[in-house]
């Protein structure tokens, strides 16, 4: 049986949060694709946490990176450091 | 020269990564906070370190994770009426204050206000998810807004000093 809680609000926590994300020069799409990778690494080695035995890697932690990484190429762009200056 | 420009490059690159593994296992302990140790204030606590984390090494006018005032406000406001909400529901149909409508220990609410408020796992937990998930929205918010404070305050000071 799937508990599709932890995917469910584990995905809406990871769009509030990562809609904040501003992509820059140390943060790029490809360092997001590395990130993404490596969080899937981490869901899979904590395992069923917690406790549940949908699925051999952690659902809420993996729901909530592909919210990051989703939001972060809708929401994400490329920071304008000038304009701040240029207003004032 | 203020202290985020002595940040070197190696810690600019690891900071943000780092920031989004925190953030994923803060998720993750607001979560699973109803069966295993954690819940809503710490796992809030770690999304807000990993975000603090990257004001530390970024700045405020720099960091990649931007935190507005009518982002802050909307996020305590939703965590803070959620809470009080979920209680008077409870009072109105369980007879007390944030009694466990998702769960109805007592079979004293109409079943589709349980099945409305049955937190959807394995677990008969009812409305305690709900709570961690708010209290984690407003403990994250609300810690990254005093160290926001903070830098803003440290920010204007320090334009003052320099105008003298």
């Amino acid at each position: 049986m799937i508990s599709w809680g932890p995917i469910i609000f584990g995905f809406i926590f990871g769009c509030i949060i990562g809609s904040r994300f501003r992509l820059d020069d140390y943060f790029n799409k490809t360092s997001l694709l590395v990130v993404f990778i490596l969080a899937l690494v981490v869901a899979y080695l904590e395992g069923a946490f917690p406790f549940y035995n949908d699925f051999v890697f952690s659902t809420g932690f993996a729901s909530a990176a592909i919210a990051l990484v989703i939001t972060n190429l809708i929401f994400g762009r490329k920071k304008n450091s000038n304009s701040r200056k240029n207003t004032d | 020269m203020s202290s985020k420009d002595n940040m070197s490059p190696i810690l600019k690159i690891f900071v943000l990564p780092a920031s989004f593994i925190f953030i994923c296992a803060g998720i993750l302990t607001i979560l699973g906070g109803h069966i295993t140790p954690g819940g809503g204030f710490q796992g809030g606590a770690m999304i807000s370190a990993g975000i603090i984390l990257c004001l530390l090494v970024f700045g405020l006018e720099d960091s990649p994770i931007e935190l507005s005032e009518d982002f802050i406000s909307a996020i305590e406001s939703i965590g803070a009426l959620g809470y009080v909400i979920l209680g008077l529901i409870g009072l109105y149909f369980g007879g007390s204050f944030l009694y466990n409508v998702g769960t109805d220990f007592y079979s004293i609410v109409p079943n589709y206000i349980v099945n409305i408020f049955h937190y959807p796992d394995v677990t008969n937990a009812g409305i305690v998810p709900y709570f961690n998930i708010l209290v984690g929205l407003k403990v994250f918010v609300g810690l990254t807004a005093i160290v926001i404070a903070f830098m803003a305050f440290r920010s204007l000071s320090d334009e003052k000093e320099e105008e003298k």
